[in-house]
């Protein structure tokens, strides 16, 4: 027999082996409920860390023909901080304002979106606003809103790191004594 | 400020009866030495971490032990036992931390820190967790 072919054969016994001995780990871990998947245990930090990279990547490959629209006008973000408030506020929070039990309770935690808002682009909060994410607990609002709408959440949400806890207290006040309930 | 005062007091009496004797050591040992008290604070650590994500802490603290705290909307609580002082206004011990804790609109109205409504025993644990960081 050739060396080479020799080669060849151990190779393939090896990685026979190798993935045999894979799938058997694979049915441990799941039969045996190794991985907890309580909401209050975080992740693993090496799980943690490629899940979070693997998110923002899986979103920022996906932002092709996605286009904001110009968002500076005020009654966009009016609009939106409506919405915000309507449907975002319980679980995100806002500025001085706690998110509800069921946000605090989740795990991913909801972000901060004044944060969100500085580290991502209008685009990309577009696309998680109307899509979601999947088992994270963000829901997907385009079958909610039209597009219109969508883009006046991205337009309030832009704005979010300029309001101080007044100041969004204010809008608050301003809406409810309008009457928009 | 008269009725913090009295809570101060009263949260104090509580942690002299949860430690006893050890704490009343180290709140007499913090005048002298230069070195941070290890302040009893009678909490549960691990409670405690597991606390501060259920109250939503890491969403704007980067907490150090605890996996996804990058939050930036507040300050980063790295070694919090070192600390000198809670929010710029009041003495960093386990007693004033868990009065801020719960009820930080009260200390400093307005602040973007909002009341979580973070229970008397769930804030000596986060205490607790808090002051293990060095």
């Amino acid at each position: 027999m050739a060396p080479s072919r020799k080669f060849l054969i151990h190779a393939a016994i090896t990685l026979i082996i190798l993935g045999g001995l894979g799938v058997l780990g694979a049915a441990v871990m799941v039969l045996g409920g190794v991985y907890n998947v309580a909401a209050i245990y975080q992740h693993t930090r090496p799980v943690y860390e490629i899940l979070d990279f693997a998110l923002d990547r899986s979103v920022e490959v996906r932002l092709d023909g996605v286009d904001a629209p110009p968002l500076d006008d005020p009654l966009l973000a009016e609009r939106g901080f409506l919405i915000y408030r309507d449907k975002c506020v319980q679980c995100h929070g806002a500025p001085g304002v706690p998110p509800d039990d069921l946000g605090k309770g989740m795990l991913p935690l909801p972000n901060n979106l004044a944060q969100t808002a500085r580290e991502k682009s209008a685009e990309y909060i577009y696309w998680v606003v109307a899509n979601g994410i999947r088992m994270t607990g963000m829901p997907a609002w385009q079958y909610r809103f039209n597009e219109q709408d969508l883009w006046a959440v991205v337009a309030f949400v832009e704005r979010l790191p300029e309001f101080s806890p007044k100041e969004y207290e204010k809008w608050d006040r301003k809406a409810g004594e309008r009457g928009e309930r | 400020m008269g009725s913090k005062g009295r809570r101060t007091r009263r949260t104090i009496k509580k942690i002299k009866r949860a430690s006893g004797f050890f704490a009343a050591l180290a709140l007499l040992d913090a005048c002298g030495r230069p070195d941070p008290p290890s302040l009893g604070t009678g909490g549960n650590p691990a409670r405690g971490r597991i606390a501060l994500q259920q109250y939503a802490c890491t969403t704007c603290h980067v907490i150090p032990g605890i996996v996804g705290a990058k939050g930036l909307a507040g300050p980063p609580l790295t070694g919090w036992a070192n600390r000198i002082y809670i929010a710029g206004l009041l003495p960093n011990t386990p007693d004033d931390l868990v009065l801020w804790l719960r009820d930080p609109q009260r200390i400093s109205p307005g602040t973007a820190m909002p009341n979580l409504g973070v229970t008397e025993r769930d804030a000596w644990d986060m205490a607790a967790y808090l002051f293990s960081l060095k």
